[in-house]
This record gives C-alpha cells, sequence and structure tokens, in this order.
C-alpha cells in the first residue's frame, strides 16, 4: 500500500481527496457538516511527505519547467505572499447520481455538474493568494532546494476527466511563449480548435504588451533560474484561518496543479472581461495559466529566512550538530570573519560589525521604537581600488544569506516608481513595490554611485519611505484614501563615501584597509557557514539579572563621562553585546562580551572624524 | 420618478417563456412578492401544492443558482428575485402578478414544476395558509404581524400617533416614495418578525410592501388623491453589523449590514424594465413587455388581427422604460484591518434612488441582501463555472461621519468632512459597544484614575510625568465654547517642549502621534508655510485647479505634532499663529479665497539654538521664538538634561529591562493601547464639562497671583506676561481634568491641578541655575527673583538718598554723582546701568524727574 500510496498521492491527488471524501460523506450526517473540516486531508498528505524521500520527489515549480509537470499532480511552490485576492465562494459539493461529489481542490467543471436539475449544491468558501517567488532570493538557496526535487521527474499519467492531449498542448504553449511569444502554429496538430483557439486569445491578450514585470508583480524584478523565468503563482487556500498567513510571508504550499483548458478559454473574451474587471474584479481571469499557474492548496508551511535554508530534514541535523559542538561554533565564526575582512581588505573592525549587523533581526517593538535592527553604513573612501568594494561586499552578502538584493541608488531608479507598494483600483491588485520585501530580506544601499540629478516627488516620497523603514520597520502601503502600515523586517546596509548621508543608519564604520590581507570566502566553506549564520540567528537570547548590576553602573558611568550620550546610544550598546553574544553562539551575556562591545564602539567612535555622523 | 403606465390587470405574458422551460431552474425566491387581489393567494396555493420536486431548497443550501440581470449579461438561469423590482413602482405588480398569473393558469395536475422548490417546512395545507417558500412562515401571520407593527408601533408610549402612521402620511404630503423603517424598532416591538426579516428578507419586504401599499391607500384618500406612487419600504440600522470578512456562505439571501468605505463607482447603467415594440407593417403598437431576467420577450406575432403580421416587431428603444442601476465597491474600514492582511472588498448594486448616493471616498453602512449568483463559462454557453460571484443587494445607504460612540456634537459644521474620526472608529456591535461604555465609566469612578493614565501614556518612555500630564490633558482637550455673540473659544491645548537633544523628545512626539491617528507629524525644516496650510494643486481628473489641505487642514480635529520647530522658517511659523488662535486658516491664492477649518491641536518640539540649553539666559533668548508665538502655547515645558546620578541609575535600569524583559511587566496596573484610545475618545465626545463656582473662584485667585508677579518693576522690555490667554489655558486645563474623570463638573482639585500643572510648566522653563531656587520670574519677566530683590533694595536706597540730599525743586544731582553716593554707602557692586534702572523706575513712580544725566527732584 505504500508504494502505491505515494504514487497516487503525487500522480494522483484527486483520487486521495475524493476517496477521503467518500468516506467523510458515509460518516456525516448532513451536507453542511462536510463544509467544515477538511476530511483529514492535510493530515493525510503531511503524514505522506514525512516519509522518506517522499517530499523531494514532489515536483517544484520554479526548478522543473511547467511543461513536464502534468496537471491535477501534486507540486510544490515556495514563494513570498504578495497581495491577497476576495474570497471566492465555489460549489463544494453537489448530489450526482446517487452521491455526492465534490468539486474542492479543483478548478474545473465536470461535465455531470452542467446538467440542469442538479440538485442539493453548496457553496464553500475558499481564498486566493497571489504569490511570488520570494523577492532577493538568492541562487544558492534555490540550488539546494531544487536540487533535490528533480529526481522526482514525473511520468506522464494524467488524471482521467481532463482530455488527454492536455499536457501536449500545455507544453506547446510553454514552447510558444519560451519562443519569443509568437504564436507559433505549426506546432498544434491535434485538437486544433482548442488549441487553436488558446493560441489566438493568448496572442490576443494584451498583457503580453505591458510590462511584464509590472503585471506579473515582482517587487525586484523578474529573475530567473536555470533558464526557466520564475513565475509567480495564484494559490486557492482551503480551511486555513484568516490569521494564519499575512502579507509578505513566505510560505512554502504544497497542492494540486490544475489547468483547466475550458477555464482559460473563456477568461479572455473581450466584452465579458470588461465587465469582469469591474464588477467581480477577477483578477485570476486576467493573468493565464500558462504563465501563472493555479494551486490548490493541500497543505502549507511558513518559512522565515532563519530556517529556509534548514527545510530539508538533513541540513537540519547538521545545523543541530553545528550549535551542539562548541568548539565548532568557534571555528565557524574565526571563518566568517576571516573571509569577511578578505571582502573588506583587512579590516578587522569593519568585519565585527559587518558580521553583527548581518545577524540582526528585530527582537522586540516598543511603541515609538523597534529593538533589535542594527543597520549599518561603511564609509569608503573615494579611491579607484574602492570602487568595487561595495559590490564586493554585496556579493559576499549573497553568498552568506539566502534573502539579499544591492540597489545602487541613483537618480533614475528614484524618480521612475514609488517603491512603496499601492493599490490599484482599477485592476484590484496590489501593485508592487521595491520595498515589499519578505521579512529577513538584507538590503544593501549604495550611495557611491550617485551622480547629480534632480528628484521629482516620487523620488522624494521614496527616500522617505526608504528612511522611516530603516527607522521603523515598517512601510505606508498606499491605499489611495488611507495608507497602510505594514511592518517590515529589513536589515539595510549603507555603503557610502562620507560620514554624513540623508540616510539614518545606526552605526557608522569608517573603512580602514589595513596591510594585512586575508582571503575571501572559500567555497566549500561556504555550506556551513550559511547553516552558522541561520543556526545563531535563531537562538533564543535570555538574559539573566546577573550582569544588571554592571551594566547599569557602566550605563551611569558613560553618561557622567559626558559626551552626548542618549537613550539611543544605550540602545545600541545592549543590543550589540546581544549580538556578540549570539554570534559566538550562546545565550546568555557575560561579561567579556560586554567589555568586547564597548571596546568596538570606543574604536569605532575613533575613526569616526570630528564632524562626524 | 415617474409613473409606469399601469398595466392591464389580465395581459398575461405567456408567450415564449413557458414554465416548463423554467423546470431546470430552480428559484428559490421568484414570485415570492404579491400584489393585488387575495384570490391570487389562494391561487398560488394550489400551484404550490403542485410543485414537482426540484432542485434545491435554497434555505438550506444558501444559494439558487441563479442571476440578476446585470445590464447586457444574459443569463438564463433561473431567476432569483431581480432587486429592481422592489425599487421600481408598480412595477412589481406586473411582473408579480404575470409571474403569479402563469403559475395559477396552470391546473393543479400539470407539474409545471417551475418555481417551487421542494419545500422543507412542510406542505403547505391547500386554500387554507399559505406559506413561504421552503419555510413554515406562516403568510397571513406575517401580514397581521406587519400591520400591528405600523399601526400601532410608538417609540415613546405617550406618543399620541403611532410613529409610522405619522411618517406615512408625511410622506404622502410630500410626495415621497421610501418609508425608512429603523429595524430597531421593529426588535423591539416584534423580535420574532425581525428575525424573520433578516432570514427571509426578499419574503418579508414583499409583504411590507404590500401592506404598506393597503394602509396607504386611506390615507392618500384622505389627504392626497392624486397620490399614487407606490412606497418602498426600506430597512436600515440593523441590530447587528457585520465585519466584512465575516460574510460567508451561509449568508447568502440574508439581510446584512456591513460598513466600509467606498472606493469605486460605476457609470449608470441603464437597465430595460418594458420593451416597447411597433410593427413594421401596420404601425400597431402593442402593450409595453415586461422584461424579465434580461430576455425580452419579443412578440412574434403582430397582436392587430387585421395585420398578424410575422416577424415584423422592432424595438422602439426611447419609449421603453429603463431603470438605473449602478455598481460600487465597498472596501473595509482602514481601522477594520487586521494586521498583516490586504482589505476586503465587496460589491454592491444599487438601484434608483441609491444611484449616485455616495461617492468614492465617503464612509457607509450599508444595509441590503447578500446574494451569490453563478457564472457561466461564456456568454454563449450554458455551462457554469464552480464559482460564485457574490454582492449585496443594496437597500439602503447610510452615510457615516461620527463613530458609533459619537454623540451629537453641537459644533459639528460640515458633516461630509470626515474621513476619519478623531480617534479610531470601532466596529462593534451594540452589546460590545454596551460592554466597553461599562467598563469605561467603571474606569472612570477609580480614585487613581488619572495616575494610571499617567503610567498607560507611553510606558517605554522613562519618567517625565508631569509633561506627560500635560500631554494627556492635550489628548482630552477642554471644551470649546460658542458665545451668542458669534466669539468662540477654542478647546484645544497647544503644547511646545524646549529642550537638549537626546531627552525623548521625538518619541513622545510620535507616540502621540500615534495614538491620536487624525494627526500630522511634520518636521519644521521640510515644511513650508504652504505646505502646512493648503495648497492649490491641479486635479487630475477634471484638470481644474482644486484646493489641497496642508497638514493643519488635515489634522482637523485632531494633533499636529511638529518636529523642529525652531527650525521652521518664520514665514511658516507666522502661519501658525492664526491656526493656534483662530483655529483657522485663510487662504487666498490663485483665485480661490476660502477659509478652512483647522481645529486642531498643536504639539511642538524644539531645540534650544546651541546644542545645550544655556541657563544663564532666558528661556526667549535660548528659543528663538517671538513672544507672541509663545504666549499662544497652553504649556511650555523645558525637558533639561541635568546630569545626575540617581537619574541615570534609574534610566539605565529602565533600559536594560527593556532590552531583556517582557515589555508588559511595565504596565501594570495601567491602561493597554486600545483601552486608552477608546477611554479617550469616548470621554471626548460624551463628557463636556462645566466649570463649579468653587473652582472658578480658584482660577481667579490664582491667575490674579500670576499676574501679579509679572508686574515687578525693573523687568525687562521681552516677558511673557501672564494675560487673559493663560487663564484661558488655565481653563482648559481645568475641564481636561475634570473630563478625565468623565465628571461633568470641574471641581476643585482640577483647578488645583490645573494651575500647579501650569506652575510646573512654567517653573521647568524657569529655574534659576544660579541661585538653585525654582524662580518664576525668570520666564515671565527675564528676572531672577534674588535679581528682583537686588533691584528693589537698590531703589528703596537711591530713594532715601535723594530724599536726603535733594529737596523739591532745589539743584539737581548727576547720576555719575549718585553712583559714588552709593558705592560708599553700600557694599555690593553697583554698575550705572542697575542705577539707571533704578532711577527710570523712580521717574515712572513720580518721585523724580530726569533729564539725560541729571535728576530733580518732583
Amino acid at each position: 500500500m505504500g508504494k502505491e500510496i505515494s504514487v497516487d498521492c503525487i500522480r494522483d491527488p484527486l483520487g486521495t481527496v475524493d476517496s477521503l471524501f467518500n468516506s467523510a460523506t458515509c460518516s456525516v450526517n448532513s451536507t453542511s457538516q462536510l463544509a467544515r473540516w477538511d476530511w483529514g486531508v492535510k493530515d493525510y498528505f503531511e503524514k505522506f511527505l514525512l516519509q522518506q524521500g517522499n517530499y523531494a520527489q514532489v515536483p517544484e515549480i520554479n526548478s522543473t519547467p511547467l511543461s513536464a509537470i502534468p496537471a491535477n499532480t501534486l507540486v510544490r511552490f515556495r514563494g513570498m505572499v504578495q497581495d491577497m485576492f476576495e474570497n471566492e465562494f465555489y460549489v463544494g459539493c453537489y448530489k450526482s447520481g446517487e452521491g455526492l461529489r465534490t468539486t474542492k481542490y479543483t478548478d474545473s467543471v465536470t461535465p455531470d455538474f452542467c446538467r440542469p436539475g442538479r440538485d442539493s449544491v453548496e457553496l464553500w468558501e475558499r481564498r486566493i493568494l497571489y504569490c511570488v517567488p520570494v523577492p532577493g532570493e538568492n541562487q544558492w538557496v534555490k540550488e539546494v532546494l531544487a536540487s533535490s526535487a528533480e529526481t522526482g521527474e514525473c511520468s506522464v499519467s494524467r488524471r482521467s476527466s481532463s482530455p488527454g492531449s492536455q499536457a501536449e498542448k500545455r507544453q506547446r504553449d510553454e514552447g510558444g511563449s519560451n519562443i519569443d511569444m509568437d504564436v507559433d502554429i505549426n506546432n498544434g496538430s491535434t485538437d486544433e480548435s482548442s488549441e487553436a483557439k488558446r493560441r489566438r486569445e493568448e496572442a490576443s491578450t494584451s498583457w503580453r504588451e505591458e510590462k511584464t514585470g509590472w503585471d506579473l508583480n515582482f517587487p525586484l524584478g523578474e529573475t530567473s533560474f536555470r533558464a526557466m523565468p520564475l513565475r509567480p503563482c495564484i494559490l486557492k487556500v482551503y480551511d486555513s484561518a484568516e490569521s494564519q498567513i499575512m502579507l509578505n510571508d513566505v510560505i512554502e504550499f504544497i497542492g494540486i496543479l490544475t489547468f483547466d483548458p475550458e477555464l482559460s478559454a473563456s477568461s479572455f473574451v473581450k466584452s465579458e472581461a470588461e465587465l469582469d474587471s469591474f464588477m467581480e474584479s477577477n483578477v485570476c481571469s486576467r493573468l493565464p495559466q500558462s504563465q501563472v499557474p493555479r494551486i490548490h492548496c493541500v497543505t502549507l508551511r511558513k518559512l522565515t529566512p532563519n530556517n529556509m535554508v534548514s527545510v530539508l530534514p538533513e541540513l537540519q541535523k547538521k545545523q543541530a550538530e553545528i550549535l551542539a559542538t562548541p568548539g565548532s561554533v568557534k571555528h565557524l565564526r574565526d571563518t566568517v570573519l576571516k573571509g569577511l575582512a578578505g571582502v573588506l581588505k583587512g579590516d578587522l573592525l569593519a568585519a565585527e560589525y559587518l558580521l553583527l549587523h548581518l545577524l540582526s533581526q528585530i527582537h522586540k517593538r516598543l511603541d515609538t521604537m523597534v529593538l533589535g535592527p542594527v543597520s549599518l553604513k561603511i564609509v569608503i573612501a573615494p579611491s579607484p581600488e574602492n570602487s568595487t568594494l561595495p559590490s564586493e561586499i554585496a556579493q559576499a552578502v549573497r553568498a552568506l544569506l539566502p534573502c539579499s538584493y544591492m540597489m545602487p541608488l541613483s537618480c533614475e531608479g528614484l524618480n521612475k516608481a514609488p517603491w512603496a507598494p499601492r493599490k490599484d483600483y482599477e485592476q484590484n491588485r496590489l501593485a508592487t513595490g521595491v520595498l515589499q520585501l519578505a521579512a529577513g530580506t538584507h538590503l544593501t544601499v549604495d550611495l557611491t554611485s550617485m551622480t547629480e540629478g534632480k528628484l521629482n516627488a516620487t523620488g522624494v516620497q521614496n527616500l522617505c519611505t526608504l528612511k522611516k523603514m530603516m527607522q521603523f520597520q515598517t512601510v505606508d502601503y498606499d491605499f489611495k484614501y488611507h495608507p497602510v502600515e505594514m511592518s517590515t523586517d529589513v536589515s539595510v546596509l549603507v555603503t557610502s563615501n562620507g560620514a554624513r548621508s540623508f540616510l539614518p543608519s545606526d552605526i557608522c564604520v569608517v573603512h580602514v584597509p589595513s596591510a594585512s590581507c586575508s582571503s575571501p570566502f572559500d567555497e566549500k566553506d561556504l555550506g556551513n557557514l550559511r547553516l552558522y549564520l541561520g543556526a545563531v540567528r535563531n537562538l533564543a537570547y535570555n538574559q539573566g539579572t546577573s550582569l544588571n548590576e554592571v551594566l547599569e553602573n557602566d550605563l551611569v558611568e558613560a553618561s557622567r563621562s559626558g559626551g552626548n550620550m542618549t537613550v539611543e546610544t544605550y540602545h545600541r550598546w545592549l543590543t550589540l553585546a546581544r549580538l556578540q553574544t549570539i554570534s559566538h553562539g550562546e545565550t546568555e551575556l557575560r561579561i567579556e562580551h560586554w567589555r568586547k562591545t564597548r571596546e568596538m564602539e570606543r574604536l569605532r567612535m575613533d575613526r569616526i572624524p570630528s564632524k562626524g555622523c | 420618478m415617474e409613473d409606469p403606465p399601469p398595466s392591464p390587470p389580465h395581459a398575461i405574458s405567456d408567450g415564449p417563456s413557458s414554465p416548463l422551460s423554467d423546470a431546470g431552474e430552480p428559484t428559490s425566491s421568484q414570485g415570492r412578492r404579491r400584489r393585488g387581489e387575495s384570490s391570487e393567494r389562494r391561487r398560488r396555493s394550489v400551484s404550490r401544492a403542485s410543485s414537482q420536486g426540484n432542485p434545491s431548497s435554497p434555505l438550506d443550501f444558501g444559494t439558487p443558482q441563479g442571476t440578476p440581470n446585470y445590464g447586457g449579461f444574459n443569463s438564463n438561469l433561473g431567476t432569483p428575485f431581480t432587486p429592481r423590482n422592489r425599487n421600481t413602482p408598480l412595477y412589481n405588480a406586473n411582473r408579480l402578478s404575470s409571474g403569479l398569473r402563469r403559475r395559477s393558469r396552470q391546473p393543479p395536475i400539470s407539474p409545471g414544476g417551475s418555481q417551487a422548490p421542494s419545500s422543507d417546512g412542510g406542505e403547505p395545507a391547500l386554500g387554507a395558509q399559505q406559506l413561504v417558500w421552503g419555510t413554515n412562515i406562516c403568510v397571513e401571520d406575517v401580514e397581521r404581524a406587519v400591520e400591528r407593527f405600523i399601526k400601532y408601533y410608538r417609540e415613546k408610549p405617550e406618543d399620541l400617533e403611532a410613529k409610522y402612521m405619522k411618517l406615512l402620511e408625511q410622506i404622502i404630503n410630500e410626495e415621497l416614495i421610501t418609508l425608512n423603517i429603523d429595524a430597531r424598532d421593529l426588535w423591539n416591538s416584534d423580535e420574532d418578525l425581525y428575525v424573520k426579516m433578516v432570514r427571509y428578507p426578499l419574503e418579508i419586504l414583499a409583504i411590507f410592501d404590500i401592506q404598506i401599499a393597503k394602509m396607504e391607500k386611506p390615507i392618500a384618500d384622505a389627504i392626497n388623491p392624486t397620490f399614487d406612487k407606490h412606497i418602498q419600504v426600506r430597512f436600515h440600522n440593523l441590530k447587528e453589523s457585520m465585519h466584512m470578512r465575516d460574510l460567508n456562505p451561509s449568508d447568502i439571501e440574508k439581510m446584512v449590514s456591513v460598513k466600509g468605505m467606498i472606493i469605486r463607482c460605476s457609470a449608470i447603467i441603464p437597465e430595460i424594465k418594458e420593451a416597447l415594440f411597433k410593427c413594421l407593417v401596420c404601425g400597431h403598437s402593442p402593450l409595453p413587455v415586461p422584461v424579465e431576467r434580461g430576455l425580452v420577450d419579443e412578440p412574434t406575432r403582430c397582436p392587430r388581427e387585421e395585420c398578424a403580421a410575422r416577424n415584423s416587431m422592432s424595438l422602439i428603444h426611447n419609449r421603453c422604460r429603463f431603470a438605473d442601476k449602478q455598481l460600487v465597491r465597498l472596501q473595509e474600514t482602514p481601522d477594520a484591518i487586521p494586521e498583516g492582511e490586504t482589505p476586503h472588498t465587496v460589491s454592491l448594486c444599487m438601484y434608483d434612488t441609491l444611484v449616485d448616493a455616495a461617492k468614492p471616498g465617503d464612509r457607509v453602512e450599508v444595509t441590503g441582501i447578500f446574494r451569490a449568483m453563478a457564472v457561466r463559462l461564456g456568454p454563449a454557453q450554458r455551462t457554469l463555472k464552480s464559482l460564485y460571484r457574490t454582492y449585496i443587494d443594496c437597500l439602503h445607504l447610510k452615510k457615516q461621519d461620527k463613530s458609533r460612540m459619537q454623540a451629537e456634537d453641537p459644533f459639528e459644521k460640515d458633516k461630509e468632512n470626515d474621513y476619519f474620526s478623531p480617534f479610531p472608529e470601532s466596529n462593534f456591535t451594540t452589546e460590545d459597544s454596551d460592554a466597553q461604555v461599562e467598563k469605561i465609566r467603571e474606569l472612570s469612578q477609580l480614585p487613581d484614575i488619572y495616575e494610571r493614565l499617567t503610567r498607560s501614556l507611553a510606558p517605554s518612555i522613562w519618567e517625565l510625568e508631569d509633561i506627560k500630564k500635560g500631554l494627556l490633558c492635550q489628548l482630552f482637550g477642554g471644551s470649546a465654547k460658542k458665545l451668542q455673540s458669534g466669539a468662540s473659544f477654542r478647546g484645544d491645548i497647544n503644547v511646545l517642549l524646549v529642550g537638549d537633544p537626546g531627552t525623548s523628545k521625538s518619541q513622545l512626539l510620535q507616540y502621540v502621534h500615534k495614538l491620536a491617528p487624525r494627526g500630522i507629524y511634520t518636521s519644521g525644516r521640510g515644511s513650508s508655510a504652504v505646505g502646512l496650510t493648503a495648497y492649490v494643486a491641479k486635479d487630475p481628473e477634471t484638470k481644474e485647479m482644486v484646493l489641497e489641505s496642508g497638514a493643519l487642514v488635515l489634522s482637523d480635529r485632531g494633533i499636529c505634532c511638529i518636529d523642529e520647530f525652531d527650525k521652521m522658517s518664520d514665514n511658516a511659523r507666522s502661519m501658525l499663529h492664526e491656526v493656534m488662535e483662530q483655529q483657522t486658516v485663510s487662504v487666498a491664492k490663485s483665485g480661490i479665497i476660502a477659509s478652512l477649518n483647522a481645529r486642531t491641536s498643536v504639539l511642538a518640539c524644539a531645540n534650544p539654538s546651541g546644542s545645550r540649553y544655556n541657563p544663564r539666559l532666558s528661556v526667549i533668548d535660548n528659543i528663538h521664538l517671538p513672544p507672541t508665538l509663545l504666549s499662544r502655547f497652553d504649556l511650555i515645558y523645558l525637558v533639561l538634561d541635568k546630569p545626575d546620578e540617581q537619574n541615570d541609575r534609574r534610566l539605565a535600569r529602565h533600559l536594560v529591562a527593556l532590552h531583556f524583559l517582557n515589555p508588559e511587566v511595565h504596565v501594570h496596573e495601567g491602561l493597554d493601547l486600545p483601552t486608552l484610545t477608546a477611554y479617550i475618545s469616548y470621554s471626548r465626545h460624551h463628557c463636556h464639562p462645566k466649570l463649579s463656582d468653587e473652582a472658578a473662584e480658584d482660577l481667579i485667585n490664582g491667575y490674579v497671583a500670576m499676574r501679579r508677579k509679572g508686574n515687578f518693576p525693573g523687568s525687562s522690555k521681552k516677558v511673557i506676561t501672564a494675560t487673559p490667554r493663560q487663564l484661558e489655558s488655565i481653563i482648559r486645563l481645568s475641564e481636561a481634568l475634570a473630563r478625565m474623570r468623565l465628571s461633568d463638573v470641574v471641581e476643585r482639585r482640577d483647578a488645583a491641578e490645573a494651575l500647579r500643572l501650569m506652575d510646573v510648566a512654567l517653573q521647568q522653563s524657569a529655574t534659576d541655575h544660579a541661585t538653585g531656587t525654582i524662580d518664576m520670574d525668570l520666564i515671565t519677566t527675564g528676572v531672577s527673583a534674588s535679581e528682583r530683590t537686588r533691584r528693589s533694595n537698590l531703589v528703596s536706597a537711591i530713594r532715601n538718598m535723594i530724599a536726603e540730599k535733594l529737596q523739591a525743586g532745589s539743584s539737581s544731582l548727576r547720576a555719575p554723582q549718585l553712583l559714588e553716593e552709593m558705592r560708599k554707602e553700600s557694599t555690593g557692586d553697583i554698575s550705572l546701568n542697575d542705577i539707571r534702572n533704578a532711577l527710570s523706575t523712580l521717574a515712572v513712580e513720580g518721585y523724580i524727574s530726569i533729564q539725560g544725566d541729571t535728576i530733580r527732584r518732583v
């Protein structure tokens, strides 16, 4: 039964659903009860996935070509929730003949549904999400999580209800879209009518002429992986509490891929589309299925950048090992420092700060401020050998963190489009912006390449948004009549030429290259380093009360000795001390770490020219 | 709305849509409206009994598979009740009666299934009782209940006339067509009927309509015989209002009420109701054909016997009857959006009088019937998608400009202005809001409510108790008064925070800005005068110049937080003069001359010139703000950073705790943020304290004492003396304090506390660092007390000396001489300047006269 189930679950999940549904109908008295629970579908699939090797066999949307995945099979998709559409009411189950049938987890309409005189139709609700591939996700994450899926190449068994040539149709369509978007009529031979019809429709749809980047709403632009353009997905989620999924969450969905030629054919009829666009505002009908697959989600799991790396069980084990052996943590820490110092041309102090910055995330939100994120500014002396330094730093970050993005600041970039997402009421979608990023993404803003120019209103607005994000970790989404504040958790690294700049960074380190140069990162170490970083970020920091005395005394001492001690400085020291502790893999603050932090701060302040930031 | 032509009572459109073709589509709600004679009722019951078991009873499974008519969108999928029927006068009659008659035509034998779904609630007895489809609601009982309600319902027992009979008369007099029934009244009088109405709105509304029509006839005959409009019944103000997110499939076909904000309105769509045809051959026009479900039954043969031509009818579109329809999208109110989600929307269908009743951006409460309809895959296909579209059939629209907890505000001048209420609106049900109000009242009775409120304000900011108290007063605000003469006194309190950098001033500002969302946070440096008040912009849609509100106008009825106040340009600052006192902004530019309301409180934060506050100079010299502007601030706080070990230790402890402990530990016994905002909102709108006599006495005494201090000899020119403005400030403060306790009377302790707050605020800015004592004079006069005593001593010494040395009318004395003499006599260090000041004081007294350097005794 084991092998059979596994094939069934991946290749024919709807069959599993049906059988579970049938057993459920026997056990309930009235059909209305069927709406309230999922008949054990979710548990069943989860159990199945936990079994050895099954998870790896499920194909992933953005690492295997869409054409290779037949319809109505189980797939995986990892993405960030970019937009939430209205809840859909759909026909949940209906009586057909003798028994009840369900259309949960499908989009399509089975033929016997259309017959007039059907009875007892029940309406259920489901939630529609629009997810894009995680913006800024680095290549290595994709590799790690995708490589296991490749082994699960699906063969061509299809579900009987949809026409058999469906996969071929889609394949041809796939080929058409990959080749320069031309209507490739030569390919379509069998089932000419619907195929050609679809091609005609797709050629005539206007969205192709638009900038696809915007229409598909990728915050950071389109990217590709293994020569395939990354696709967003429309997710239909059942039976989940509304509060479980929030905007900008990174979630891994496992569900059933559906593709229904009947639906796609109808959705491009223009007249209906016009009326639809207002009354129904069904965005789904404007996104063709070949570009944006629809997945009916069976189970989902939230990911954070900290545990994205260790999604796979073997990686999880490795991570636990690293944490368990104290020597390994120290060793890895030193390796990271050496590597970073190599990138930074031997500046150890800056490397320390960079490491602490990479480990920072939001610890707590108070009423008016945020504790935890440490935004760093590295001041680079403007000289020819330093001109590539910002990009090298960004590259190092890219190799270490799961999600990062480098953004050189320029007038065109600022003036072009608003960075904060805004709601487009015409299309009833959330038009994305650069700053719609998942929690834990790292942003490098490069000011060294700025040139002279004039900012218009959009540019000024974007700068204000960026500043607000750095200070308060919130971004205002523009809903035309009112702004909606969304909280973010993005660490920002600024590289600039001067100590003073208009972006408010917490810590400003002047880069001083030293004579002794160490080498940059070694490829084979990177795997462990990534696990190390992910692991220590997750450590539950718990400050014992033993050190309170010392801390207080220090703070009092410092304020008495003059200088402008502000509340922010105190907070910064405490945060840095915390980061220092977890970077050593420990959970309790020790006096050495505190002293080290103070020392680092002193050195850093010394470096800053007197006029400083 | 003009009357449609009365339809002939027996015109039966039996034509194309034969009953049998309807067999496939269960229509749950068709034909429930009944007008007309009771005989029809009996016929209906007959046909109902013969209904064939057809698809679903809608009640069990929620949805009929029916579509209403969407302009142009043909659907043949069985009809639910198209809402237009209700709104079109007299049209219902046609449709209904035609529907009825069609059914009644069928002999009981023929199944003609048509419109009877299998009824769940029991078979109707033939001829005796009529039941509503699919339920066991007896129609006659409901009719009687409705009649009882309308005829006899009185709001208060001592009313003479029934409320709705009075309304009916009024409507008939004024020739209106809508009767708005408050659903609460229905609930109060007949709960059962209310429940039925919410669950089966269409049927009950039909019954209401019929009853009203019956009842209006005698009244109309009596008052206004020409009245022949059909009065529509609209319900509003349902007992509970739902969140848009909670609309789920079980609410279909029920009456719901949702609140939201309108974001889009479509253009007006005309929907054809009656089609007029004309025969091309003979020119004969048969009677208008009612349009059902989007299908127009074109007669295939000309009805005139002489002609009888086939397929010769053509539609004359400008003699057809249309009704207005509009599609509107409603979005959740901003504060109902849960954290981390995008707002939900729902579509509305508005008909006839509701069209254009609201425009995008309005906050409304909508009462209507929630419906779902299936969609076809394509206009030419019969197959259905498994999706259903949902929308709300709008019955009644109410624009909201007040929050639920708001009482009538007599000074609320512009009702259409408010997008936001001053503090967050809550989507409560009545029970919830009652419970909340109870809780708030309980809280207000606590003896230490004042301290609690202070503790709960910005708990993460350390100390600064008195400043927090001042901010609390600002949040609560005094009461605005308007005299008969037209002068009005503002109720808003303005606060200025001055101090050294790094003392959490900006954090306080941020916190207050968060607490009072209808406020703007600007930085002085970045604001221009124009941006603060109002500016002229080009409207992208109409391409005209329109006035856009600036920061101060946008924070009308809120708090405007201005940071870096001293860095503001003088231009901008001069704007503030008017706003702070008159509470209006006058604009005269680009041909637009207007005076906008800006009833805001200003919370400003300034840094002293030079990086630290120089205690040796007076307040005015430290911050370069003109004293006129300073006097408009009710409270001026000085936040100094004094190195003090105890303080620092406590601060350090607080910070360390913030980082590592759970933040909730802090606010022990304090209110959390939502309660705080609810408390403030409630008290602002429900509590308008008045001064009691003793409190007034105390205030007057305090004010006089303050004045006396300012009136001192030797004071320099630039002083802040206590002006009547200060008295008003104290009054406002005491009112705010009384409001905190939800008391209607300002008591003595409030007055005392207000005086104390005023003192503290001034004291902080008036600490005399030289002597280490608190000297209020430093801010009011610019001169410290020690200095003052010195001067007064000098004056008396000089007076004595002049009394000795000079006689009236005799020779004069020269000032340097006097200086010598004084130096000899007294020990202190006297300068010529001091002598001159003292002499001028004496001259004012009239004791001497001075010319240049010579002193002459008078």
